[in-house]
């Protein structure tokens, strides 16, 4: 314990075996997507739940479970995904343990592009969504790195210039909510990050492109471990560094992009899941990028589900919830954080 | 020595002129402000002729009458709002001595918007008094500023000591990341109390973006008196914040009081940004970089600072109402996307002048 007050980065406990806890995960998400997708403003029983979802219920079900329930719990699992593993690319990238998806300024650049396609041009179709988030996406990271850049990257300063980069790129979204009032749900979305009213047709639009990058990274893994001794050895290990942590960054920005598109902004899941699979499997990126996607995927999950049960049929959004949670973590991390 | 004498002698002389030429530039551009804000609008035929006509003899004709309850109020709570945040700005920065130091960035905008929110949507103690009030948020505004006041303490007092102002030693970004966080947090629970109640989100989303449309007289009226208040603090601590800009020891050696002066300071800030955010939504930047523009036009001294800073955070709200009307040209947006817009960019600019490693 007293080497990881030194570095955020080592505190995974090895004695057991992580593919256990990976799967013990694994078990703990497949239950609570059961759950779920059972509660909300009507009570599904558990069994009935399951009996639907692989179609053979009573169909009583039917268009509640597959149109409305599944779709949305589907979307927690790839946009949970999508966020935290982007997380877990940039903090390894960077070594940077405050560094997330928010943070750089990625969130804020791919919510405008995405609020511009969806608010100022809804005649185009939402299969170009992944496309614009991750163009606007790669435009803010590129700025906020551009900027931070003096003479290295220093944690601090990257976390000012995404925060001030984050911020007009914000009032940008603010601008097109209060110029195009009608769409009220796509306004709720970014004000908060929910996966309210989320459709098959979104789910289909970024799965794949989220899957592709989630495979990327994983081929990825064994560079990542690399750089993570630091540049030299990296580059005595034969890793060309500058190229790999730019493709890495790439990465980054399109899985956060295209959940930010979906989704809005579920705050925090970038930071914290990285973090939490790190403590639970230790710092290796292959088996550290599956636990952090299924970290990240409950804690979506479970925002989400909470925000359904909390005052039913009102739902709070899962950004609302995950930031409750995820300010404070931040904070704490502020502080174990030494390097200042 | 008595060379040094002379040289500071000197340039308190020259000084003088820029401190003249400021202030005039500045009362000017408020002014020619003033009127482009009270004369432009979707309304034709209002001009500075009305402006002028509608205060010396009032006629009761439509063009006066908007611009009596519609234009003029508007100006002048922009006015006082931008003022307001000034204030805020200064006293944090000269407070915490910290150049990024800013009611937005410190949580306090955060937690009165969140209080007020609470109010609005009836989660909080009293409910609003009529919930359709949020249309227009501050028809009742005197319920409104206490309620604004407990929330910037809120927020304030949490950054402070999160950020680890109290125990000394603190790092700027450190502050700043706290700040943030705590803002996150807090705008995150009053998103959730909005949503709760659902029904006014279309306002809402306009009242958190930071506008002073809409608004009426009794909005300046809630405002004014503790704009006056704020104004009365830095008066009385401008001293004190040129010596504590030498050094906290610095100012002790002198014979001040730190606690006094953050106590004194933190119930100005929290008056006026509290005081600014009811009326106003939250407002983001102005008080973070008129301080600064002010820094850079006259130099350190707080007893200048004090007259100048109101000013030009004044002016500068102004002009931003006005530019905000031209985005969406007749609509309406919020002044507070023009104060972002620009104001992101010198907050960017001042992370690569401050030294943060």
């Amino acid at each position: 314990m007293t080497a990881t007050t030194t570095t955020a980065f080592d505190s995974g406990a090895r004695t057991q075996n992580p593919w256990v806890k990976l799967y013990i995960l694994l078990a703990i998400a497949v239950g609570l997507t059961l759950y779920s997708i059972g509660v909300g403003a009507i009570r599904v029983p558990v069994w009935e739940t399951v009996q639907t979802v692989f179609g053979v219920g009573s169909g009583k079900f039917d268009y509640i479970i597959q149109q409305y329930r599944m779709p949305r719990i589907a979307m927690a699992w790839i946009v949970g995904t999508g966020l935290a593993v982007s997380g877990t690319m940039i903090q390894g990238v960077i070594r940077n343990p405050l560094a997330s998806p928010e943070i750089i300024g990625i969130t804020a650049g791919a919510g405008l592009a995405s609020a511009v396609l969806l608010l100022g041009m809804p005649e185009v179709s939402v299969q170009f969504l992944p496309f614009v988030s991750f163009l606007g996406g790669l435009i803010a990271a590129a700025l906020v790195y551009v900027l931070a850049f003096k003479r290295g990257i220093s944690p601090a300063r990257l976390a000012l210039v995404g925060i001030a980069v984050s911020a007009v790129f914000t009032s940008g979204i603010d601008y097109l909510m209060t110029s195009f009032p009608v769409q009220l749900d796509l306004a709720l979305i970014w004000l908060a990050g929910s996966l309210w009213a989320r459709s098959w047709e979104q789910c289909i639009a970024i799965a794949p492109w989220i899957l592709i990058m989630f495979v990327g990274c994983l081929m990825m893994a064994h560079k990542l471990d690399v750089l993570a001794l630091g540049d030299e050895q990296a580059i005595g290990l034969g890793v060309r560094v500058e190229p790999t942590r730019l493709l890495a960054l790439a990465m980054a920005v399109a899985l956060a992009g295209a959940s930010v598109a979906v989704c809005g902004t579920i705050g925090f899941v970038g930071l914290m899941a990285p973090h939490m699979a790190r403590r639970l499997v230790g710092g290796q990126h292959h088996i550290l990028l599956p636990t952090a996607a299924l970290v990240g995927t409950l804690l979506v999950l479970i925002a989400d589900t909470l925000g359904r049960i909390i005052s039913p049929p009102v739902e709070v959004p899962a950004g609302v919830i995950t930031s409750i949670v995820g300010g404070p973590y931040f904070i704490y991390l502020l502080y174990r954080h030494r390097g200042w | 020595m008595a060379n040094t004498t002379n040289s500071v002698s000197t340039r308190r002389v020259s000084r003088r002129l820029p401190y003249l030429k400021a202030f005039v530039i500045s009362f000017l551009l408020l002014i020619i402000g003033l009127l482009l804000s009270t004369t432009i609008g979707a309304v034709e035929g209002i001009n500075a002729k009305v402006f002028f006509l509608s205060l010396v003899q009032y006629d009761g004709s439509i063009e006066h009458l908007i611009m009596r309850t519609l234009r003029m109020p508007r100006a002048a709570l922009g006015a006082l709002v931008g003022a307001n945040l000034a204030i805020a700005g200064l006293l944090m920065q000269g407070i915490s001595r910290n150049p990024l130091a800013s009611p937005g960035i410190f949580g306090v905008n955060a937690g009165a918007s969140l209080f007020v929110a609470l109010t609005f949507t009836g989660v909080y103690g009293a409910a609003a008094t009529d919930a359709s009030s949020i249309t227009l948020p501050f028809v009742g505004p005197l319920g409104i500023v206490p309620v604004a006041f407990l929330g910037a303490a809120f927020g304030g007092v949490l950054v402070y000591f999160l950020g680890g102002v109290a125990s000394g030693r603190v790092n700027p970004v450190r502050l700043v990341l706290a700040g943030v966080a705590v803002s996150t947090l807090l705008a995150s629970l009053m998103k959730g109390a909005i949503i709760l109640r659902d029904d006014q989100t279309d306002s809402i989303v306009f009242w958190l973006a930071g506008a002073v449309d809409g608004s009426d007289w009794n909005d300046v009226r809630t405002i004014l008196p503790w704009t006056i208040v704020g104004l009365g603090t830095t008066v009385y601590l401008a001293v004190s914040l040129n010596l504590l800009a030498l050094g906290e020891d610095v100012a002790v050696g002198l014979g001040r009081n730190i606690h006094v002066i953050r106590a004194i300071g933190g119930l100005g800030i929290i008056c006026v940004a509290g005081s600014a955010v009811a009326v106003a939504g939250p407002i983001t930047f102005v008080g973070l970089i008129v301080p600064h523009i002010c820094r850079r036009l006259i130099g350190v001294d707080h007893r200048v600072l004090l007259a100048l800073a109101p000013l030009l955070g004044a002016t500068m709200m102004v002009y931003s109402d006005i530019l905000a009307r031209f985005i969406a040209y007749p609509f309406e947006s919020p002044a507070g996307i023009v104060t972002a817009l620009v104001g992101g960019p010198y907050f960017l600019y001042l992370t690569q002048r401050t030294r943060i490693d």
